[in-house]
């Protein structure tokens, strides 16, 4: 039983299949939580990601953040390799977006009507990566509500003090700023 | 010239430096050397640990097993079915501060809101009057002074004193009683514009002494709840754990010497602390979290003639920022975008703050720690005065805070999933949406006899979070209970005489999707029988959600799940039809028979929101359907074989597995030879060309969507939502401003 020993790429990538047993899926979650785990598991998605770069971070499931020998890290879909820019910036700015508003479409993902958000108070939000239209996040909020930013990494805070390691090219601050405010002034013209 | 009796005064002494110091001096002691060493008590060192380690594990121990041994006990001794059958209730031994030393399994997260009663009889001084004496029972379950969650949940301390006078902690008890005296029946009172409509509450009182309680109190239960008799035999059964607690914990202080005592029971909280700061440091990625709940309070026309100030719409923003600091071990929670408190019964005080943070850290940066108050001291919370967990004064309501709390704790899970996972840790990592149901109500029996209670099935009967490598279970969890149960069906229709379960089951399509689903939440229906004259019943604690979905989004990224709904049919044949030995199954099947004219009725009604009363009489029909869960990842990720067992199962139908998962499997008696991955490939292809067609850039969503705002295009509740909200939390007002690059809100706003 590999969970015996230390807990591997090897082991971690058979947990992602999804085809792991409970039984050992318990032995994993009661195993010790050792300080090699990040590089393992690093060395477990990589076979399976398309990015242009050095992965530095699981930002969630599809996407990366990605160092590059010059500049700021960028997020990158692990699919297709789609660059959605400044990983100090909610991504989602840089998505392709569809809105469900109405009960109608909103049946078309809940099977019952007693059960769906109410339509006028809520609006369902799916991300897509513009590359491949993977799904990537679901938000279900009142309309006006801006996108929310739910995890800003402190990257190079954890690459040089907990890893000991550089990033290549700039890393972004310790803590970072979150930057998506500045791009949206800059991208998206008020008229 | 009568005689005065002159209370017992108790003594406490420094575990630091074994100074005799009097209850509040003892409070100044620690905070100073909390403060100035960044250790609980200052302890710097765990001499008592590091000196022989196999003693100080013996005594955790001891004290581990008395608060085990009583739980487990007392509740067979007497108990309310909400005690007995669902284990809601705790034991516990705390510190003279009140700071919690070992817990029992039961509602382990209140440990985390003893301290506040503690707190409040050593500043209101307690030990000059009453004055505390071995044997005194201390009941306590108002809010704002006791910690207590909400009205429902009773607290009962017994002081733990030496012969010499010393007080050396506290045995501390927690059970949710089924009823609560409030203005509306039940323990969660869901409408209640202020702490004066919350039920009988009272502050930290002695209703008792010599480990027996005074008759009063039982008249007081008796009178001013409609569940005497239950309420009374909790009140026994706390008071029967807590004399097993303090009799117990005298003998380990006779077997370890007190001076031993008193210093190792802080060095167990610091234990703890330590561990958890050490599993900060090993299992996360530093970092931001942003998660976000909406849920509604709808008091307007409701409570308008009387309480004209609370007769309001709300939309509650329960929005949660976790700064996680690895280098140094500690997590920030900032408060300071939640919504304003409000004139309503979602608002809570520091106890369910304390509770939630608590349960939120023994399952992510707290496992394989002994569970005590040092979870509660490694994190950090800020809630600005006046926001929704920090009302401007105690004159708000607290009936029904754990509607919002778990959803703005759940929002702390999500944002350490995404941390805890960065690093690597896939296995620790869910979408952190753990919710429950709840009803509650009155029941007139035909001969006049009426009685309030609360039903706890589906708080102990959680569905649990997606995970990256798996679906969400179905009635799996309650982790604010370890020891949780559904309970029985026959014991509820024995307490809850006149209610007939028709249905207790999973129901089929109700989750969030994904590449792992969440787990199909229940349904649970109710027939109201001729046994009853009428009944009144209401739905609260609605956690997973109303007009909005559970969570506003998810760490995996998938679905939310659904809402949480009641459905209520009035004025139906079903008596007749059980008379003819025709018995429904599902609301599935009511209304696959009332398309045919099987089932009549004259009324259907359906609520998402909080419900404090429907009035019900014989032959009405009620369904709660809640405690789903939301999916993870994409569902057109999702491994065909897993759609076809959920379709062969009956979890989901052939349109869901077609339309949104993307595999055509023909009809539902779908088997292997139907699932053609070439067909799944092409249809997969087919919704991926879809999403591209359908969807636009978000910069086309974002000019759209700002010039609807500047126009203020948007329902009044919303913009109402936008007004209140820019105008209590400066930092929501300045991002939402310059997200959408506008001075200020808009004119029609």
């Amino acid at each position: 039983m590999a969970t015996e020993g230390r807990i591997d790429a090897g082991l971690l990538r058979q947990l992602m299949s999804g085809r792991l047993s409970w039984d050992v899926i318990e032995k994993i979650l009661r195993a010790p939580k050792t300080l090699d785990r990040f590089a393992q598991y690093m060395a477990a998605v990589a076979p399976d990601i398309r990015v242009t770069g050095k992965p530095l971070l699981r930002l969630n499931e599809y996407l990366y953040i990605v160092g590059h020998d010059t500049g700021i890290p960028t997020v990158q879909c692990g699919r297709c390799g789609y660059d959605f820019g400044d990983y100090r910036v909610n991504w989602k700015l840089n998505s392709d977006v569809y809105v469900r508003r109405s009960k109608e479409e909103f049946l078309e993902i809940y099977r019952y009507e007693e059960v769906i958000p109410e339509e006028n108070y809520a609006e369902i939000r799916e991300y897509y990566c513009p590359g491949c239209y993977t799904l990537l996040c679901v938000e279900c909020v009142p309309p006006g509500y801006p996108p929310i930013f739910e995890f800003l990494p402190d990257v190079e805070g954890f690459y040089r003090d907990v890893l000991g390691q550089a990033i290549p090219g700039g890393a972004g601050g310790s803590p970072p700023a979150d930057l998506t405010y500045e791009a949206v002034k800059e991208h998206f013209p008020r008229e | 010239m009568v005689a005065i009796t002159k209370p017992t005064m108790i003594h406490l002494i420094s575990p630091v430096t074994g100074e005799i110091l009097d209850w509040r001096q003892l409070y100044e002691e620690k905070a100073r050397l909390t403060k100035q060493t960044g250790c609980y008590y200052g302890l710097t060192q765990l001499k008592l640990k590091e000196k022989d380690p196999i003693k100080w594990e013996r005594l955790y121990d001891a004290i581990h097993a008395a608060v085990m041994a009583a739980r487990d006990t007392a509740k067979n001794v007497a108990a309310s079915p909400g005690a007995r059958e669902l284990g809601e209730f705790l034991a516990a031994f705390t510190t003279p501060e009140g700071d919690t030393v070992a817990v029992s399994t039961g509602l382990v997260g209140h440990q985390g809101a003893f301290r506040i009663a503690i707190q409040f009889m050593a500043e209101n001084h307690y030990d000059k009057n009453p004055g505390l004496r071995e044997g005194d029972i201390i009941t306590a379950c108002d809010p704002p002074t006791t910690g207590t969650p909400h009205p429902g949940d009773v607290y009962t301390f017994s002081p733990v004193i030496t012969e010499t006078g010393e007080l050396v902690g506290w045995a501390a008890t927690i059970n949710h009683t089924m009823e609560a005296g409030c203005a509306v029946p039940g323990a969660w009172p869901p409408v209640s514009p202020s702490t004066y409509t919350d039920g009988y509450g009272i502050p930290p009182t002695k209703v008792g002494e010599n480990f027996s309680d005074y008759t009063w109190f039982y008249k007081h239960l008796e009178r001013r709840t409609r569940a005497g008799v239950f309420n009374i035999l909790d009140q026994k059964m706390r008071v029967a754990a807590c004399r097993m607690i303090v009799e117990r914990i005298q003998d380990i202080i006779k077997e370890f010497g007190l001076d031993y005592f008193r210093l190792a029971i802080r060095e167990l909280i610091e234990e703890s602390r330590r561990m958890v700061a050490e599993r900060i440091k090993t299992l996360t990625v530093p970092g931001r979290g942003r998660f976000v709940g909406f849920r509604t309070v709808r008091y307007k026309g409701l409570v308008d003639g009387v309480w004209p100030h609370a007769a309001n719409d709300y939309i509650l923003h329960l929005f949660n920022e976790v700064v996680v600091d690895t280098i140094n071990g500690r997590i920030y929670i900032h408060g300071d975008q939640l919504s304003p408190a409000n004139w309503h019964a979602l608002n809570g005080y520091q106890g369910i703050v304390e509770s939630n943070l608590w349960l939120n850290v023994v399952d992510t940066v707290g496992i394989y720690v002994k569970p005590n108050r040092g979870f509660n001291e490694a994190i950090t919370y800020t809630i600005p005065k006046g926001a929704l967990y920090n009302p401007p004064n105690d004159r708000y309501s607290a009936g029904d805070p754990w509607a919002g709390s778990i959803t703005w704790f759940d929002c702390f899970d999500a944002a350490l999933a995404m941390s805890m996972r960065a690093r690597g840790f896939e296995e620790e990592t869910w979408n952190g949406d753990v919710f429950w149901t709840g009803f509650q109500g009155e029941l007139v029996l035909r001969n006049g006899f009426s009685f309030g209670f609360s039903q706890m099935d589906m708080l102990g009967a959680s569905s649990t979070p997606a995970r990256p490598y798996a679906d969400g279970e179905t009635a799996a969890t309650a982790w604010w209970n370890p020891a949780s149960d559904i309970g029985s069906a026959e014991e509820w229709e024995y307490v809850l005489p006149g209610l007939y379960y028709f249905v207790r089951n999973a129901l089929p399509g109700y989750c969030g999707h994904g590449k792992y689903r969440g787990a199909l939440g229940m349904e649970i229906g109710f027939i109201v029988s001729e046994e009853l004259q009428e009944a009144s019943l209401g739905k609260v604690g609605a956690c997973s959600s109303d007009m909005f979905a559970t969570m506003a989004s998810l760490p995996g990224g998938g679905y939310p799940a659904p809402t949480a709904t009641l459905v209520v049919y009035k004025g139906t044949n079903v008596l007749e039809l059980l008379r003819q030995g025709e018995m429904p199954g599902s609301i599935r099947d009511l209304e696959a028979w009332a398309k045919t004219g099987k089932f009549k009725y004259s009324v259907k009604e359906v609520y998402k929101r909080e419900v404090a009363n429907v009035f019900l009489k014989p032959g009405d029909v009620y369904i709660m359907i809640g405690n789903s869960s939301g999916g993870w990842g994409d569902p057109l990720d999702r491994d065909p074989s897993l759609v076809l067992r959920d379709v062969r199962e009956g979890f989901i139908d052939t349109a869901t597995a077609r339309n949104v998962y993307g595999v055509p499997l023909g009809g539902e008696d779908a088997n292997e030879e139907t699932l053609s991955p070439d067909l799944v490939n092409e249809l997969r292809s087919q919704l991926r060309a879809e999403r591209r067609r359908r969807a636009k850039p978000f910069r086309q969503f974002y000019a759209e969507e700002r010039q609807r705002l500047l126009e203020g295009n948007l329902p009044d509740y919303i913009k109402s939502f936008y007004r209140e909200l820019c105008g209590f939390s400066e930092k929501f007002r300045s991002e939402f401003l310059a997200f959408w690059q506008v001075d200020s809100l808009p004119a029609g706003f």
